[in-house]
């Protein structure tokens, strides 16, 4: 494990980030319609429940990661098997978003440049990041946060008194009754981004100040929460929920309309960039998971070792995943997040909390007699 | 030393890569289009696009050369003849900057939704890009006519629209975006403005055009053409446009008129502020919808025959326009619910927004249903100042 130090605020940023990744981008929620909010909000509140949760873990646990805490639980043998599978999903959901801010890139701000050369330059920077190492990614994640995360909000802000706004868009509100909010709160958005979270499992024995990491962690999944339903609340206002569905990234469209008496205007490169560096901070965390994740289970002593094969996996893998955008859009909605999400991020955790405690028991039972 | 050189190394590898050259377009690299027509021939799709020269527009010797060239050509897609007229145009077309898409009022249907496929898909295209329909002329004749104060006439197009719709008629302009969301909801049916050439069309093409004190051709604004399944089944004139923005309370600032009142002279209102309350209310498992225009008003112009200042006098004026007001409404909703069947001002979004229940019952064939809707039209008129004259004193001085 490396030895570094981060603070409550640079671990709360990078949640934010991650959070916000890659779902501002892709719009959430769009198969609720109007409702989209309402299950960004129930995905939110189940999403603190299952933090709270992983609380229990890192208890029992403390100052340990993920990786090394399964370990604990199953032994050598299956506790390495299991922490393979966690570090092949960390790679491949770094590969998937990966894609998603490649396809942004092509179409929004370099459609000539070949994706291999675009996707080459971006993971130089990620390297060079994973080698400098989590002080100095956190540090990266701070200037982002106060950069991004102020600018999304006044994008929001500026459509919102323009006279393009439709706010009776929302209505009618629970339209098709709670089924089909329920249903995209459960498990699309309460995987993409809120059980996701579950990945700072592995940064947490890194914070300085370890009582305050569950306060700094639900915070952060207030903050993200509230800023999804706002981003999602202004899409809805303004290109209604036609429109959202109809539209590939519809909160760069929202961000298009922006013009204020011919003056304020055409600033989708700003969002772009917001979006990008959100993105790309999260791959950072994504690769560095990795990376840490094989040095911790081949206990060798230097993470560095990893990063380059773990970068390389994600920059091929993004681009001969598929070729089929469409594709792409169908597994994001109806295979990742019931088939790799929820049993990777809502059932393994549960199994891992009902495990601990039953080895508590035994361990009582034992001391006893 | 060789730890410096391999820092210069990579710096300069970034410098050479991270600066994003490969998709380098420069401004004497593109040309910007600023509008788009589209209209049938034989072929398929007569395309035409209008591009800045920036060197003219630049100049401070207006009038010299036009400060826009059009291209034109026909192929079997959009895209292809956009593609194709590189044949004729030296540089690229780029299409963000846009401003305005005139399409003929013959192209219907699929051929309609094909073109709208075009302008949603290309990323290039802001969904804010405006639409206009070409009546009476080709759309290309359009783009062809120079104009003056705005140079470019796309963009007199677009700025006329948003400066009616401010000051005249009312009602927002249409872009891409409002279209689109109009085609696939069920409860609203599109209304596009028309656009026309008047006058000469071959003067409009020559500079002289522009540089007559009064312009033998000139690009004007006609009401609206109104849309059922995705072909035009009416135009509306001026009046019945100014009924549709009452219905549709998009109205900010306009004039109403009252002519022949008393010795042949007219009332006018200026119109300060306008809102609508709409009602829905169900009666026997059927909606009915309550519209009540809400208007703030300035007396704009009488006839000066009568002392405005006393104060029953105004609401007996305010009473005048209001059954003007909605004598008109009706006359417009009559039309659009027996003549052209379409309810372009929302009935159906409205029922839907507010009675989601009922409206899945009417959601299959609102349009049939639509022609049978009870609407009761209701309008209230406050008259605050009646302008800057003492009218007594006024009266008198003209009546000397």
């Amino acid at each position: 494990m490396e030895k570094a130090k981060i603070t409550v605020f640079q671990f709360y940023a990078l949640m934010v980030l991650f959070g916000l990744g890659g779902s501002t981008v892709i719009g959430l929620g769009s198969e609720a319609k109007q409702d989209a909010w309402i299950s960004i909000i129930i995905g939110n509140i189940l999403g603190i429940i299952l933090f709270l949760l992983y609380g229990l873990i890192i208890r029992n646990y403390p100052n340990l990661t993920l990786i090394e805490i399964i370990e604990k639980i199953f032994g050598k043998v299956i506790g390495k098997i299991v922490g393979l599978i966690y570090i092949l999903y960390y790679i491949f959901f770094g590969t998937i978003l990966f894609r998603d801010i490649i396809e942004l890139i092509v179409l929004y701000v370099l459609s000539i440049t070949p994706v291999l050369v675009i996707g080459m330059l971006a993971c130089l920077v990620i390297t060079y990041a994973l080698f400098l190492g989590i002080e100095n990614i956190a540090r990266f994640g701070v200037i982002i946060f106060a950069l991004t995360v102020p600018l999304k909000l006044l994008f929001c802000l500026t459509v919102l008194v323009t006279d393009i706004v439709h706010f009776d868009n929302i209505f009618p509100l629970v339209e098709n009754g709670w089924l089909p909010i329920l249903k995209t709160a459960f498990p699309t958005i309460i995987t993409t981004p809120f059980s996701q979270l579950f990945i700072f499992l592995m940064l947490i024995p890194y914070v300085n100040d370890q009582e305050k990491v569950m306060k700094a962690g639900i915070l952060a999944y207030i903050t993200t929460g509230f800023i999804l339903v706002i981003i999602t609340l202004t899409n809805i206002f303004i290109l209604g929920p036609l429109f959202i569905e109809l539209a590939l990234f519809p909160t760069i469209q929202m961000v298009r309309l922006i013009n204020i008496y011919d003056f304020i205007q055409r600033v989708e490169g700003l969002a772009v960039f917001t979006f990008l560096t959100c993105g790309f901070t999260k791959v950072i965390i994504y690769a560095y998971t990795a990376s840490i994740g094989f040095n911790i289970l081949v206990k060798t002593k230097k993470y560095q070792l990893y990063i380059i094969p773990v970068v390389f996996i994600i920059l091929i893998g993004s681009i001969t995943y598929t070729n089929d955008l469409g594709i792409h859009l169908k597994n994001r909605i109806d295979f990742f997040p019931l088939y790799i999400n929820t049993p990777i991020e809502i059932i393994l955790p549960i199994l891992f909390i009902i495990l601990i405690y039953i080895k508590k028991l035994i361990r009582k039972l034992y001391s006893n007699t | 030393m060789k730890n410096k050189l391999s820092i210069l190394f990579i710096v300069l590898i970034c410098a050479l890569s991270l600066s994003g050259c490969w998709d380098k377009r420069e401004l004497d690299e593109i040309a910007l289009v600023s509008g788009l027509a589209v209209d049938l021939s034989e072929k398929g799709y007569l395309v035409s696009l209008q591009v800045m020269v920036a060197k003219e527009i630049a100049s401070e010797v207006n009038g010299v050369a036009s400060s826009v060239r059009l291209f034109a050509d026909e192929g079997e897609s959009l895209f292809q003849v956009i593609r194709k007229l590189t044949k004729t145009l030296p540089r690229k077309g780029y299409f963000t900057h846009l401003m305005a898409v005139i399409i003929h009022e013959d192209i219907e249907k699929e051929r309609l939704l094909e073109v709208l496929d075009f302008l949603l898909r290309d990323p290039e295209i802001r969904p804010d890009v405006e639409i206009f329909i070409a009546k009476d002329v080709m759309a290309r004749d359009v783009l062809k006519s120079l104009t003056h104060i705005e140079t470019i006439p796309a963009n007199k197009i677009r700025k006329a629209a948003k400066n009616t719709a401010r000051n005249w008629t009312g009602i927002r302009d249409i872009t891409i975006m409002n279209l689109v969301n109009s085609i696939a909801s069920d409860g609203v049916n599109p209304a596009l403005h028309g656009v026309t050439v008047v006058g000469e069309k071959k003067l409009g093409e020559k500079v002289e055009n522009i540089q007559d004190i009064d312009s033998p051709t000139l690009i004007e604004l006609v009401e609206y053409a109104v849309y059922k399944d995705n072909q035009i089944v009416g135009w509306l004139n001026e009046y019945e446009s100014r009924g549709y923005a009452y219905l549709v309370g998009e109205i900010n600032n306009t004039i109403i008129t009252i002519p022949g009142y008393i010795n042949n002279t007219t009332l006018n209102l200026e119109v300060t502020k306008f809102k609508n309350k709409t009602e829905i209310k169900v009666k026997d498992g059927k909606p009915k919808v309550k519209i009540t225009h809400k208007m703030y008003a300035n007396i704009g112009q009488t006839g000066c025959v009568l002392d405005l200042c006393e104060v029953d006098k105004l609401d007996e004026f305010a009473k005048l326009f209001e059954k003007a007001v909605i004598e008109n409404s009706r006359y417009t909703l009559n039309k659009l619910q027996k003549e052209y069947k379409s309810d372009i001002i929302g009935f159906g979004d409205m029922i839907h927004k507010k009675e989601p229940k009922l409206w899945k019952k009417y959601k299959q064939d609102w349009d049939s249903y639509f022609e049978e809707l009870e609407v009761e039209i209701d309008c209230k008129i406050k008259i605050n100042r009646p302008g800057i004259v003492r009218s007594r004193t006024l009266k008198e001085i003209l009546k000397k």
